[in-house]
Formats: structure tokens, C-alpha cells, sequence
């Protein structure tokens, strides 16, 4: 078992020294286009050979003008947990130890939204239950994401047009 | 590479498209203009349903149907509502609005406007419902009949995924 302390500084560590050591440009769209050509022709290349069928990557970025926001209209939520389980199976999230990026809460109309008062282990036989009402959590795509500064390897950002992304194979599970 | 991390927000399916300056929704209200829509769900072998009526001389009496489409419980409006207030009673194979212009099937969407105004102005915006295609190219949109029965388009309750295991139970 590692230390809590532990892990932070061998992770601080990791950090610093991948920052230190990066040489290059950290997102494709920042890389000279000569740079990015020759990266493209090499996935193209790698796909080619895994999927043995011509594969084209497209550098396209985001596109001028268009910014992502996200909305949820609670009043339509009725509690089933069907994006609970979608997030799990598109991500490719552990099943076992479980987790879920989405949390939906049910919460009391009487109260209001009232996270003392708010339950994610309801299980009743159907949904929505009478009186209640539903609060799906997850990634909120802030448009000033603190998520992306804290964490330690980089793993997260947002893109020009708004959206918040992780890249999988840096992300750490820091929480 | 940029969509890694981005289906977890897809999967919320509450994306919604602003422009830069925040007010560039597309709303398009004119009700000719062609929009792709998957086949309406008809039951099986149920259309055209003047493969039936063509011979049948139509009884608009409001009553409870007992020879045929007992199946269908109206729950809509029930009260004030029937069959051939949407339905056309010359034409059987289309719908119409309550000005009298005759809609088809797949332009169902137009009738349900009519009440649900709102509704209709969110769905033409993306905001209620489902498309499939390109956001800003070519896409096709599911019919309200798609996802709510025309005679009884409230949700059904139904049973929630299982909850999430408490934290000292996370592994088995």
C-alpha cells in the first residue's frame, strides 16, 4: 500500500519531470505542420497495419466561431441511471472496482436541492418516485474548468470550442 | 485524439450547440421545409390503412371502438379528444390539422405542433429529442411518435439500473 504522501510526491515528481523533459509542443495543433504532417503519416501508419485497411486521420481542430456548452434539464430527469451505465460502457469504465462519472441524486421536492438530503443508493421498484425529484452529476463542461489546473500530469484541458477532454493514457486517477 | 474523455459528456445527451456570440440556435420554424425522419412506427401490416377503410363508409359518431383497435387506449387529451380529430375520415392514409390541411405520416411532427408548441420549437432547435447525423450538415430526426405514443405519449415509470456500490463496498 503506498502512502498517501508518498504517492503525492512520487506523482508531483512525475510531473515535474515531464514537464522538465518535454520537448515538443503538448497538443497536435500547437506542433509545426511539418511536425504534425509527419505524425499524421505515422499513425496512418500504425492504424494500417493493426486494422490492415487505409486509415485517414484528419488534423482538422476545432472549428472557428463554435463554442460547446452544456445544458441538463433536471425537470425531464426521472432518475433511471440508463447514463450511468451508458458513461460506463462508452468510456470503458472499471466495472470491478466500480466506477460511475455519473452520480444522479434524489432529492425531496419538499426541500428543494438540498445535497444533505440528497440519496444516490435510492432503489425503489420504479422511477420517478412520487414527491422526488433528480439530479444527474457528472462532468459539468465548465467553461473555466479548475479540474484542469489542479491535476498533475496534464491529462485534462479544454479544447478552443469549449469542450473539456482527458486523454485516458495520462490520466492517473488523481481525485 | 481530441474526443478522448468526450463520451462521458455525450452520454448525457444534453449537448447543445450555441454560437460564438451565444444566440446562433437554429431554429427553423418554416413547416415546409423538408426534414429526414425515419419511418413512423406503425404496427405491423397496419398501413395503408385504406387497405380497409377504402370500402368502408365512415362513421364519425364519437364512440368506443369494439370491432377494430381495441388495443388502442387513448389517454391524451381523452376527454375532449378522439380518433378523427387527428386522423382523416376521407383520407385515411393521412393525418390532418385542425385547419383541415391534410399532413402525412411522417410529417406528424406539424399536427403535434400545433398543441405543443414549445415542444415543437424545442425539437426544430435540438434541444427535445433525438438526431442522428452532422450537427451543422445533413441529419434525420426522430418522430415525437418515435419515442411517445401518439395515444398515450406520457413515459411509463420503470425500474432504475442498479444503485452504486457505498464506498466500503466497491470492491465485491
Amino acid at each position: 500500500m503506498v502512502s498517501r504522501r508518498l504517492f503525492t510526491q512520487s506523482a508531483a515528481g512525475a510531473a515535474a519531470g515531464m514537464i522538465l523533459t518535454a520537448c515538443g509542443p503538448k497538443r497536435l495543433y500547437e506542433a509545426p505542420k511539418d511536425q504534425l504532417q509527419a505524425r499524421i503519416a505515422e499513425m496512418e501508419r500504425k492504424y494500417k497495419e493493426q486494422l490492415g485497411k487505409d486509415i485517414e486521420v484528419s488534423a482538422a481542430g476545432p472549428i472557428p466561431g463554435v463554442h460547446f456548452a452544456y445544458a441538463l434539464d433536471i425537470s425531464r430527469c426521472i432518475g433511471c441511471r440508463r447514463c450511468v451505465y451508458a458513461c460506463v460502457a462508452e468510456n470503458n469504465q472499471s466495472r470491478d472496482p466500480q466506477i460511475h462519472w455519473i452520480r444522479v441524486f434524489e432529492m425531496e421536492k419538499e426541500k428543494g436541492v438540498d445535497f444533505s438530503h440528497a440519496d444516490p443508493y435510492y432503489n425503489p421498484a420504479e422511477v420517478p418516485e412520487e414527491g422526488h425529484f433528480y439530479i444527474p452529476v457528472g462532468c459539468q463542461q465548465c467553461e473555466n474548468p479548475p479540474c484542469t489546473k489542479v491535476c498533475p500530469t496534464g491529462a485534462t484541458w479544454a479544447e478552443r470550442d469549449g469542450i473539456v477532454v482527458i486523454d485516458y493514457d495520462w490520466c492517473i486517477g488523481w481525485p | 485524439m481530441r474526443s478522448r474523455g468526450v463520451g462521458i459528456v455525450l452520454a448525457l445527451s444534453g449537448l447543445v450547440l450555441l454560437g460564438a456570440d451565444g444566440t446562433k440556435v437554429p431554429v427553423a420554424t418554416n413547416a415546409s421545409e423538408h426534414l429526414e425522419v425515419p419511418p413512423p412506427p406503425f404496427s405491423e401490416g397496419i398501413f395503408p390503412c385504406s387497405n380497409c377503410h377504402a370500402g368502408m363508409a365512415p362513421d364519425r359518431h364519437r364512440r368506443e371502438l369494439t370491432a377494430m383497435h381495441t388495443d388502442i387506449v387513448l389517454k391524451h387529451d381523452e376527454t375532449h379528444r378522439w380518433c378523427l380529430d387527428c386522423h382523416d375520415a376521407d383520407n385515411r392514409d393521412v393525418l390532418h390539422l385542425a385547419s383541415g390541411e391534410l399532413v402525412p405520416f411522417d410529417e406528424s411532427y406539424r399536427l403535434c405542433g400545433q398543441c405543443h408548441g414549445e415542444k415543437y420549437r424545442d425539437w426544430r432547435a435540438g434541444v427535445h429529442g433525438r438526431r442522428t447525423g452532422n450537427w451543422n450538415g445533413a441529419k434525420t430526426y426522430l418522430l415525437c411518435v418515435n419515442c411517445h405514443s401518439p395515444h398515450q405519449p406520457r413515459f411509463h415509470a420503470l425500474a432504475p439500473k442498479p444503485a452504486p456500490r457505498p464506498p466500503n463496498r466497491i470492491m465485491k
